[in-house]
Parts: structure tokens; C-alpha cells; sequence
């Protein structure tokens, strides 16, 4: 529960921040977040395409038809630069946050 | 395609409610996402009933991927927003300004309107042409009550005293205009309800308001007692009634949970409708103003009635095509 919840909160951080690395389409995007994070993120999948639609009606993203090379005709999505300013920011928040999280949760370590 | 993907995409087809361009783009991703899958999963040995069967079943209730959809393509634009609301507050502002009166100010305003509701419909049907396109309809529909009060009061004349008051050519011109006007209007409305029930609604909105204007007009003796003073003083009424209806519009439109979008257009118009009713006819028991909010709240509520019609008759004739009677589905279906 406490990790779905966790999961819901950062989902746009992570898709962006995926999408970052090379453009992806929907079921590729839920194997590497399954792969990067060693199983811990298994997105609900209908969930994920809500996601994606969500980001590209911000402009963070931006889909488009491409044939891959299986000859296999897919949805690619593309962060576009609005969305890499706006991950800035996330990226930004995220590391404040677990910073100032962990001075509390791990008081001895930081 | 499998039977069971199909059994999904049509099930979340149905729950859609978009744009047809973007559920052609929504259906045409899910199958590949589902088929991704189920290859995944045959090519680690699984049977390919099994491996569909586990894809469909991972991608969840076809209504919730649906809602989710909606929620996030349904939100329109700031500038959508004001479009949908402007018919309304035109029209409010033909009633402020006492604008009814004239005919060129009618014809001016109603070209415009009729001009930008076809444009909206033939560049793909925007949610905001919706408002346009129900303004657009409010005539040839207002002509019908004129048009059914000629013919009785001509029908009666002519049976009490042997004549009629109009010539025959009138009678004849609203003889072909009623079949051919009501056909046009039913293409529409019809084409509306296929996409999504409430944005037939949304186009409806001000039917209501006009027929309760037109009734009220016609008991205070027609068109020429709009010319009294008294009668254009619930004209103020009118326009806050109408203002009223384009703020609705633009929450509707800033709104992305369907079931809100629904509540509010069924819980916000009646009571605006009774209170305007009540403008009218001050005398108006309490019980009555109740009538008028239940009159209202069906009418909004009928494309919800005529889109289930329309999806049984399509059920019958998908059965028709496939030999798959409605609502029989695989064995292994989700």
C-alpha cells in the first residue's frame, strides 16, 4: 500500500526520467522499469498509458508512430524540452526531499 | 486480432467517450501493448490462449483504463473553454439588450452562430462546437411549435368555419419543412449521442430555457406582447439564466471525472430552470417548480436513454455480421 502510494507520487519523475535515456513505447517502458529497478517497480499498466496520455497533453511528452526494427509499427514517446526543464525541477524536488527524509528517518547516517 | 482482444477494445471503445481519432490511436496502442505481451509470454513457453488471456488480464478493467483515458484527454483548453461558453452569453446579451425584437439583430446573430456550429462540426467536433451546435438547432426546433400551432389553428378553422387563415402555399411550405427539418435534426442529434450521451446534453442545454421562453411568450399573446414592457422585464431573468448555463459550461469543460461532468449538468440545470420558470410565472406553486426541474432533468436525461437504444440496436446488428449474439463472450474472457 505505502509503496503504491510512493509509486502514484513519483510516476511522472520516473516516466520522464526513463524516456530520457533513448524513446520508448508503452510495454518497453514497463519491462525496463521492471528491469532498472530489479522488479521493486511493476506499474499497473492500464495505469501507465494514463500516465503517458496525461504527460502528453502537458507537452512533456510527445508520441508518435514509428515501425521498430521487428517491423512492428508502435507508439515511440518522446520527452520533449519542456519536459526535460520540467524533470529538472522534479529531479530538483526529489533530491531536497530524500535529503531532508533521510535526516529524519536515518538521523545517525546523515 | 484474438476474440478476446477484441471483446476488450470494444468494451473500452464503448467506456471511451473521445474524439474518434483518438480512440482509434487509444485502441490502436492498447493491441499493440497486448500483443507485445502475449508474445513475450508464448515465447517463454506459455499457450497463446494463455498468454492473451494474462496480457488482456494484465492491462485491468477496460472502464478503468477508460476513466483514466478520459481524465486525461477530456480537459479543455482556456480558450475552448471561453468558445463553448460564448454562445451562451451572446444569447444572454440578444435578451439584456432586448435584441429578440429585431429581426436583423436575429438573422445577424443567428448566421453567426449557425456559421461557427458547422464549422465546428465539419473540423472534427470539438467539444466546444457542442454549445454552438445546440443554438444552431434551437431554431429549426422553435419553428415547429409555430409550425404545429399554424397547422391546428388552420385544421380547426377549417373544419369550423370552411377556411383557413394562412394561404395553402404556407401550409404546404410547413407540410415539407417539418419531415425534412426533423431529419436533419435527428441526424445530428443521433450522431451526437453516438459519440457521447452528455455532450448531447451540453448541446440541449438551452431547450429547455427557450421552450419555457416560447410557451411563456405565446400565453402572454405571441410575438407582439413581446413589445410591452412588462414582458421584456423577465428578459433580465432570461439573460442570468442563460449566464448561468455558460458558467456551468465552462466548469463542464475545465472538469475531467466524467461522473462530475455528469452530476453537475444534471443537478445545476434543473434548478437553474426552475428558478427561471419561476421568473415567469411568480405565481407558480412549489410543487410545480418541482414538475419543471423533473421535466428538465428527463429531457437532459433522454440521449442517455436514446444512446442505450442505439447500442442494443448496434449489438443486433454486430450479431448480424459476426454470428456473436450480444453480451456472449469466449469462455476465457475478462
Amino acid at each position: 500500500m505505502y509503496r503504491r502510494e510512493l509509486l502514484k507520487g513519483s510516476t511522472e519523475t520516473l516516466l520522464l526520467s526513463l524516456l530520457t535515456l533513448e524513446p520508448m513505447y508503452g510495454y518497453q517502458m514497463v519491462r525496463e522499469m521492471e528491469k532498472r529497478s530489479k522488479g521493486y517497480f511493476r506499474f499497473k499498466e492500464g495505469t501507465l498509458y494514463s500516465a503517458l496520455h496525461r504527460l502528453e497533453e502537458d507537452g512533456l511528452i510527445d508520441g508518435k508512430w514509428q515501425t521498430s526494427a521487428s517491423g512492428q509499427n508502435r507508439r515511440y514517446y518522446y520527452i520533449t524540452v519542456k519536459g526535460q526543464n520540467f524533470l529538472e525541477s522534479l529531479q530538483e524536488e526529489w533530491k531536497s526531499f530524500s535529503q531532508a527524509a533521510n535526516m529524519i528517518i536515518e538521523p545517525g547516517i546523515s | 486480432m484474438s476474440a478476446d482482444l477484441k471483446v476488450y477494445l470494444n468494451s473500452l471503445k464503448r467506456a471511451l467517450h473521445l474524439d474518434p481519432r483518438q480512440e482509434t490511436e487509444i485502441l490502436r496502442e492498447i493491441q499493440c501493448h497486448v500483443e507485445d505481451r502475449a508474445q513475450e509470454m508464448q515465447d517463454g513457453g506459455m499457450s497463446p490462449d494463455d498468454s492473451m488471456e494474462e496480457a488482456i488480464r494484465s492491462l485491468g478493467n477496460p472502464r478503468d483504463l477508460a476513466q483514466g483515458m478520459y481524465a486525461s484527454h477530456s480537459r479543455a483548453s482556456l480558450g475552448d473553454t471561453a468558445l463553448a461558453s460564448a454562445p451562451h452569453v451572446i444569447t444572454a446579451l440578444y435578451f439584456s439588450l432586448h435584441l429578440w425584437a429585431s429581426f436583423l439583430w436575429v438573422a445577424i446573430g443567428y448566421a453567426a452562430i449557425l456559421s461557427i456550429g458547422v464549422w465546428g462540426w465539419r473540423s472534427g467536433r470539438p467539444n466546444w462546437a457542442y454549445p454552438w451546435l445546440g443554438y444552431s438547432l434551437a431554431l429549426p426546433v422553435a419553428v415547429w411549435f409555430f409550425a404545429f400551432l399554424a397547422l391546428a389553428y388552420g385544421a380547426w378553422s377549417l373544419v369550423t368555419i370552411g377556411s383557413m387563415p394562412l394561404p395553402v402555399l404556407v401550409y404546404l411550405g410547413i407540410i415539407v419543412y417539418l419531415p425534412l427539418s426533423l431529419s436533419i435534426v435527428s441526424s445530428v442529434v443521433v450522431r451526437v449521442i453516438r459519440r457521447d450521451w452528455i455532450l448531447a446534453s451540453l448541446m440541449a442545454l438551452p431547450f429547455p430555457f427557450i421552450g419555457a421562453w416560447l410557451v411563456f411568450l405565446q400565453g402572454q399573446g405571441g410575438f407582439p406582447a413581446y413589445y410591452t414592457r412588462h414582458f421584456q422585464d423577465t428578459d433580465v431573468y432570461t439573460a442570468m439564466g442563460l449566464l448561468a448555463l455558460a458558467v456551468t459550461t465552462a466548469i463542464f469543460c475545465r472538469m475531467t471525472q466524467r461522473m462530475l461532468r455528469i452530476g453537475l449538468l444534471l443537478i445545476a440545470i434543473p434548478v437553474v430552470f426552475a428558478l427561471v420558470w419561476f421568473s415567469y410565472q411568480s405565481e407558480a406553486s412549489p410543487l410545480s417548480l418541482v414538475a419543471m426541474s423533473v421535466v428538465c432533468l428527463a429531457f437532459l436525461l433522454s440521449p442517455y436513454f436514446l444512446e442505450s437504444r442505439l447500442d442494443y440496436d448496434d449489438e443486433w446488428q454486430g450479431a448480424a455480421d459476426t454470428g456473436i449474439l450480444p453480451g456472449e463472450r469466449p469462455d476465457h474472457a475478462v
